[in-house]
């Protein structure tokens, strides 16, 4: 039977992977939520954060490739609503399905072409490298960086949905967006700034993730399944629910290895489907487009 | 203020406005009756640009807005109070309301001003939407409506679903909106009300305009009334 | 009597140029014939070029070329040209099996090589033994190899499991902890590698508290190293190999798992190493390595690493590797033993591998070639990371502790599983 201080290293370590979860998560519920779509390309997004940050650490450093990089995958996010994805709003979900699947197959192959089909490990930055002493423990210093700009970012998403007069308009839109509109809201433009507001999130997950699950041009994998696991389990659309879900998921995996560690990697789709089972909207979900 | 003329509108393939035509002029209060699935409601939803007609001609203080996006119908002036309130219940009071004000249509309606009219909302402010008893939607429905100044207000069946006391305090509020000087179209099943505040109404039927005349006329008689509306 | 077709062509007529058709086709067989006479002899390389071995390809690559080169420049082998013929099997033993058969077929290969993992190379045992091709396995290291699929035409040139944990595990006993406990990559590689250290750890009297099966592609080992601070390990033994061994150190890394714990890793790659970097790779205590190029007091090594650069001045690795190596002395040998033999008939170049010793390894001792599981029997060698400032440049990441050799490590003939079957005529 693992000891309390086990406990207390795998959970402190699972609530830090759930911060990254959730931060992975938090741009595809929004996509969802607000605008209806999954956005399958939401993996190769996270993962061209890697590797924009990858090519600009050298050059620039940590913190500008953490600013710089999800900007401009952000930008690539609303180039891609306005040349494709817009012309799939109020058609069948499966059409943004395949054509997000398809930016997906094509993103990845675009970055095997420039940056090569090797992976590439990434250095945590020097000031943050290697591991420090709890006392009880040694943790990663990186990894406690990590959750604090994971938890920095959520809180600023949450900021901006709660606090803000246009996170009001998109909160509105995920509900009602023709009130939205005929209340004088350019719900086109909003749908436009919210995918791009996703796609920098994944961006953003992807530059802080990097150090930690190394650059592939498959790594896209490594967003994509976590994001629909944690929005099945938290409910379509729900900021709680995708922090719930994230530390969920962080928190399963983790105490799993104490168990059933060769199973490590199943847990968190054992978890969603029990979630379902007894929450078939997710732990905080509402009906959503997805249900019509 | 608003010229509607022989506009024909669809739902996919089904015809359900026949040249329908109606006006407005500045600081009237129009209402316009039928029964269930005359048209009222599309005709509103076709002013507002979220049905498209397929011909005819809308034209709101002189510039024609047929074919417009609602959001720009809306930006121009004309605000919609829809049937079925449509209250953002993820949202509190104070954040339904945020979503209605227009701070580039500059007028008298401000946060302030509409928690001065309206005190119930200011109390509930910080109360979600979706915990809103109909009365108080309706009010928070009108409410988000006017911080967009609009200078005409469609409202669809603003009395639908509500307990003979808060009609009363509807209408009331509606009545107190008719002193300022704001120009109203109002859609009704309860014809009674609507032509009790309204000077002029309109009567639809199968998707036509059937009658247009004096509120006063149909309300001194009822039997003709009643055979408009085809009961 | 003649019947015609609507197409006006009589079947007799029809049938006449059936019979000349076949004729010319059978006749052209002749030529086949007589490409057995033709300038070059061909090898049929089976390599991993991509995949989660991929990396491995581009240094094997290299080892053939050296041995090609070193035969073509001397006039070749008996009097002609050697060239290779190169598929990438991408990891996958299916597609490695369509390939060589391509390669049997369309290139008229005379010989193999084949690397890509042990799953590619079991397959390949089988192949060979089916289509009477000679194979030399330049990459895998698992027992099974020199065990059940064992076969008079498929030889093992690098070290198996088996002796590599006979190298490893009493020397780590006796020298650095007797509290042990394993990352077993969990797959047969990893499970057999696990096993047979347990073997000599308990033989040396130290003993295991606990162990950790790795699924392959694990992303995250944070739980797998939290969860050994609890069970006070001396040693940590990494059965470990490819992606997921990078990933892996990144994390012991940051974790800092060195400071608490040895870490020991019984079979590194170079180019696993290279892919961390020097830094991350010093967290290791002891590494288990088949060969290096700076291994001390070997002839020939130097003029080996000389050849290798002048002829690959842009390779992927600057120096040659384990992979490059092993690629290199399964084809030399297998050409040389050709040579021998006089011929290209299999079972006389099978005949002259059998038993020779290989007295110009590279490597301290002499390298025999096993007659009864066809294992090259090789030195085994195992370093320390060699301190920043001792290197000489980024490549010198090894400093020399020792080496097991291969006679006194590799599986006797009472516990093998090997049995060897007779060739036509014997």
């Amino acid at each position: 039977m693992p000891s309390g201080i086990d406990f207390l290293s795998q959970g402190i370590n699972g609530i830090v992977l759930g911060l990254l979860f959730s931060l992975i998560a938090i741009g595809f519920t929004l996509m969802l939520g607000v605008i209806g779509i999954i956005n399958f390309a939401h993996g190769v997004l996270f993962a061209l954060g890697a590797y924009f940050a990858f090519t600009l650490r050298n050059s620039l450093g940590f913190w500008a490739a953490l600013i710089i990089s999800p900007l401009l995958v952000g930008l690539i996010g609303i180039i891609i609503e306005r040349l494709a994805v817009r012309r799939m709003y109020g058609k069948d979900a499966l059409f943004c399905l395949l054509l997000t699947f398809g930016i997906a197959m094509s993103g990845e192959e675009l970055i095997r072409m420039v940056w090569g089909k090797l992976g590439h490990s990434i250095a945590a930055p020097a000031f943050v490298s290697g591991s420090i002493d709890l006392g009880f423990m040694l943790y990663s210093k990186y990894r406690l960086l990590l959750a604090v700009l994971s938890a920095l970012i959520l809180f600023l998403v949450w900021l901006f949905l709660e606090k803000t007069s246009y996170g009001a308009i998109v909160k509105a839109g995920a509900q009602d967006s023709e009130m939205v509109a005929a209340l004088g809201n350019n719900i086109s433009r909003m749908r436009t700034l919210v995918f791009g507001i996703g796609s920098a999130l994944a961006g953003v997950a992807g530059v802080i993730a990097a150090p930690l699950w190394s650059v592939r041009p498959g790594m896209g994998n490594d967003a994509i399944m976590p994001a629909f696991v944690i929005v099945v389990l938290g409910g379509i659309g729900s900021f709680w629910g995708t922090v719930i879900g994230g530390l969920a998921v962080g928190l399963s995996v983790s105490l799993a290895v104490m168990f059933f560690p060769r199973m490590s990697d199943l847990v968190m789709y054992i978890l969603a489907a029990v979630v379902l089972l007894f929450w078939p909207r997710g732990i905080m979900g509402e009906k959503s487009i997805l249900e019509d | 203020m608003l010229v509607v003329d022989k506009i024909n509108s669809f739902y996919e393939e089904a015809h359900v406005l026949f040249d329908v035509s109606l006006e407005i002029e500045k600081g009237e209060v129009v209402s316009l009756l039928g029964r269930n699935g005359a048209g009222k409601t599309t005709t509103v939803k076709s002013i507002m640009g979220m049905v498209r007609p397929h011909s005819g001609s809308i034209r709101f203080k002189g510039k024609e807005i047929l074919g417009w996006q609602p959001y720009l119908i809306a930006r121009e002036g004309i605000g919609l109070v829809p049937d079925e309130r449509r209250i953002f219940g993820n949202l509190t009071v104070e954040k339904n309301l945020e979503v209605g004000r227009r701070p580039e249509r500059r007028g008298e309606w401000t946060m302030g001003k509409v928690y001065q009219h309206f005190p119930q909302l200011k109390k509930l402010k910080d109360r979600k939407g979706e915990n809103l008893s109909g009365g108080e939607q309706q009010m928070l429905a009108i409410a988000r409506t006017l911080l967009g100044n609009p200078d005409l207000i469609l409202m669809d069946e603003p009395t639908e679903g509500l307990a003979p006391i808060i009609v009363e305090e509807v209408m009331r509020i509606i009545r107190e909106l008719k002193e300022t000087g704001i120009t109203i179209l109002i859609i009704e099943e309860s014809s009674t009300l609507a032509l009790s505040i309204s000077e002029r109404c309109y009567m639809m039927d199968t998707g036509k305009v059937v009658y247009s005349g004096m509120a006063s006329e149909l309300l001194e008689n009822p039997e003709r009334r009643l055979a408009l509306l085809g009961m | 009597m003649e019947t015609k077709d609507d197409k006006g062509i009589s079947r007799r007529a029809f049938l006449k140029r059936s019979a000349a058709g076949l004729t010319i086709l059978t006749v052209s067989g002749v030529p086949t014939l007589l490409r057995a006479q033709q300038p070059s002899i061909k090898i049929g390389a089976v390599i991993p070029l991509s995949g989660n071995y991929g990396f491995l390809g581009a240094s094997e690559r290299c080892g053939i070329g050296l041995a090609i080169d070193e035969f073509n420049s001397k006039g070749g082998l008996l009097g002609r040209k050697v060239e290779v013929a190169e598929e990438d099997c991408a990891t996958d033993a299916a597609l490695a099996i369509r390939k060589a058969q391509r390669l049997l077929q369309s290139e008229k290969v005379n010989f193999f090589l084949n690397g890509g993992g042990s799953s590619v190379s079991a397959a390949m045992a089988d192949f060979a033994k089916k289509e009477g091709a000679v194979d030399m396995c330049i990459d895998p290291n698992s027992d099974i190899l020199t065990g059940e699929k064992a076969n008079r035409f498929f030889f093992q040139v690098p070290p198996v499991n088996y002796q590599i944990a006979h190298t490893i595990a009493p020397y780590v006993a006796q020298n650095i902890g007797k509290k042990w406990y394993y990352f077993t990559h969990d797959y047969s590689w990893g499970w057999t590698l696990t096993e047979s250290c347990r073997k000599f750890m308990k033989e040396k009297g130290a003993q295991e508290v606990g162990e950790s099966k790795i699924p392959l592609n694990t992303r995250d080992f944070s739980s797998f190293l939290l969860k050994v601070r609890g069970a006070k390990p001396e040693v940590v033994m990494v059965n470990v190999a490819g992606a997921d061994f990078t990933a892996m150190v990144e994390q012991m890394y940051e974790f800092g798992l060195h400071k608490t714990a040895k870490i020991v890793i019984p079979l590194e790659d170079f180019e696993d190493a290279w892919a961390v970097g020097p830094e991350k790779n010093s967290i290791f205590t002891l590494m288990g390595v088949e060969w290096h190029y700076a291994i001390p007091g070997v002839p020939g090594i130097n003029e080996f690493v000389a050849r290798y650069k002048k002829l690959f001045p842009r390779a992927s690795y600057p120096v040659p590797t384990t992979n490059s190596y092993n690629a290199y002395m399964g084809l030399r040998e297998l050409l040389r033993a050709v040579e021998r033999a006089g011929t290209l008939d299999a079972p006389k170049v099978i005949k002259a591998l059998e038993g020779h010793a290989v007295k110009d390894s590279l490597k301290r001792d002499p390298t025999l070639i096993r007659e009864w599981d066809h294992q090259f029997v090789q030195d085994f060698y195992y370093f320390r990371p060699k301190k920043k400032k001792d290197m000489k440049d980024w490549t010198d990441i090894y400093e020399y502790v020792g080496y097991g050799k291969g006679t006194d490590n590799a599986i006797t003939k009472n516990l093998s599983q090997a049995r060897m079957e007779k060739l036509p005529g014997e």
